[in-house]
């Protein structure tokens, strides 16, 4: 059995579509807000890594 | 397992956070009920600071925490979904859309994570929804072990998204 598969829907509906564009703007809104508080150094506090 | 926030800055002084937390939002109830105490873990990754390209330290650092959480929980399973929103920095227009650039680039990771560390018994699921002119990617990281509820969940995302 291989470790990567691939599983299609295609010609999915276009309610399908916007549910799915949807979930994908509200996770950009989220990520927004985080980095709204990031320039608002709510977050001075966090330990950063240094690569 | 609760969820946990890593954040790191490459040399070129760009900050990024990676977060996982329980997903719950992509899954019918249904399906949730059904997979048992699995814990499905969400990923998030925000570039906080900077637009230099990803470098493969930075690559790196996110299999490592991806690996820590099959690491921290036997139960663990990730799924994720694909940004389609933030560009790819340093990228021209007629490059492919931003969500297939992401998932071939983490099926890509994941592909060469698991050789270099010798992975057996870790798998992916890559499960794409398209329409006309517009497709979205998911992938999913699971253990052989939980195959079953890897099914479970893939079919709910592919019934799911096909009505």
């Amino acid at each position: 059995m291989a470790q990567i598969e691939y599983i299609t829907v295609k010609n999915a509906t276009r309610s399908t579509l916007n549910r799915l564009r949807q979930i994908g703007i509200e996770k950009a809104k989220r990520l927004q807000l985080m980095k709204e508080r990031w320039e608002q150094h709510c977050y001075d506090n966090v330990e950063v890594v240094h690569l | 397992m609760e969820g946990f926030v890593r954040v790191f800055s490459t040399q070129q002084g760009d900050i990024l956070q990676i977060s996982f937390s329980e997903e719950t939002n992509l899954l019918s109830k249904e399906a949730i009920s059904h997979i048992g105490d699995i814990k499905l873990m969400g990923i998030e990754l925000l570039r906080v600071k900077g637009t230099n390209s990803i470098g493969t330290n930075v690559l790196h650092y996110i299999e490592e925490s991806v690996s820590e959480v099959f690491s921290l929980c036997s139960n663990a399973m990730i799924v994720y979904y694909c940004d389609f929103i933030s560009p790819i920095p340093k990228t021209n227009k007629n490059a492919m859309p931003p969500q297939e650039y992401r998932s071939r680039l983490f099926e890509n990771m994941f592909r060469r994570y698991i050789k270099q560390k010798r992975i057996r018994d870790i798998r992916l699921s890559v499960i794409t929804v398209s329409g006309i002119d517009e497709t979205y990617y998911f992938h999913l990281i699971y253990r052989d072990s939980h195959a079953m509820q890897a099914s479970i969940i893939g079919n709910d995302i592919k019934e799911g998204y096909s009505k």
